[in-house]
């Protein structure tokens, strides 16, 4: 009888110890009026959730002259964390390194992206030693999870941000100088350490 | 009733541990101790089923996974209306976070074009209903 008031009791409790424990060491991302989950909140309040409103928009942007370690932004109209929605890391031979749902980390053709309304193209301002160091950092995670919260933390679970975001991150470059809980595409374009190459808006 | 209130238990318990369970990813490797905590304590429920009778017990086991099946069908039919299929995989990756840190476990060794964690991913409704009718059934009962 003991274990059936266990069983019901425990996982509310380590709920609550969980998430006060997360909101103890983040206090900055809860003070931060910009912080993801905001904009998400904000978005979801005027009716936006999920990536938006997707289908083929033929944005048609070139992509001759993209190096490796570049980085590519795509949205839909409607996303609700953001102008954009799904980022990818340029690795060459017209392939892009991204993360999205069923495929985990994956190898897919760079004109995928012409299917995004609002696209960008972004010259990370680094050696070619380094792009190409971070270019070996997403290779060498193909195949792994996607998961849509994935925190910043740990190795496991990678969405398209965050796997661009730790390839930079261990080359000693930080897109998310406010150690927010997760990095948001919008935040490599306000970077400044890219430089926009191309954009379009269709 | 006493099938309701098992029904009950176990969304009960599957909503608190994706709570948990998601929010213990921040801290890793938590989230995997409390998966497995998860498991047991689903397999505590399940052997508390050995008393109900065959129908109650499917009862119960194909409702307590009802959204998980649901959820399989919407992904396998491919629909593109409204981006169907593809929100359907999203929303199964959340409804079954208490059991997303042993998927993130497996290789990422791809198999027509897609990961392992997919696979085992559609297949965990199916898994988690053998899981459970394997536990609530009397053979298991050795000391009784």
């Amino acid at each position: 009888m003991r274990w059936k008031h266990f069983n019901l009791i425990i996982f509310p409790l380590l709920a609550v110890i969980f998430f006060l424990l997360v909101v103890s060491a983040n206090r900055h991302v809860f003070n931060n009026a910009n912080a993801v989950m905001y904009t998400y909140l904000q978005s979801a309040r005027q009716g936006h959730i999920g990536y938006g409103f997707n289908s083929y928009y033929a944005n048609n942007i070139p992509f001759a002259g993209l190096e490796p370690g570049d980085l590519i932004l795509g949205g839909y109209p409607g996303c609700s964390y953001g102008r954009f929605s799904h980022a990818g890391i340029y690795i060459g031979n017209g392939q892009v390194m991204e993360s999205f749902g069923d495929l985990g980390v994956n190898i897919q053709p760079v004109q995928h992206y012409w299917e995004y309304s609002t696209i960008c193209l972004l010259r990370v301002k680094a050696d070619p030693a380094v792009k190409r160091k971070a270019v070996e950092y997403v290779l060498g995670q193909q195949g792994a999870m996607f998961y849509p919260l994935a925190f910043k933390n740990g190795d496991r679970y990678w969405n398209c941000t965050k796997i661009m975001w730790k390839a930079y991150r261990e080359q000693g470059f930080d897109f998310d100088p406010g150690n927010d809980f997760w990095v948001a595409p919008d935040l490599f374009y306000q970077s400044n350490l890219v430089e926009v190459i191309k954009e379009r808006n269709v | 009733m006493q099938s309701l209130k098992a029904i009950t238990r176990l969304y009960f318990i599957h909503i608190f541990a994706f709570l948990a369970v998601g929010i213990s990813t921040y801290y890793p490797p938590w989230d995997i101790i409390l998966s497995l905590l998860y498991l047991l304590v689903i397999g505590s429920e399940a052997r508390s089923l050995q008393d109900f009778s065959p129908n109650s017990k499917w009862l119960v086991i194909f409702a307590w996974q009802a959204p998980g099946i649901l959820l399989f069908l919407l992904v396998i039919s491919h629909t593109t209306i409204w981006d169907l299929s593809n929100y359907a995989y999203f929303i199964m990756l959340f409804w079954y976070t208490a059991l997303v840190p042993m998927l993130s476990l497996l290789p990422g060794v791809l198999w027509r074009g897609w990961p392992l964690y997919y696979y085992f991913l559609l297949a965990l409704p199916f898994i988690m209903l053998t899981y459970h009718f394997i536990l609530s059934s009397k053979i298991l009962i050795t000391n009784k």
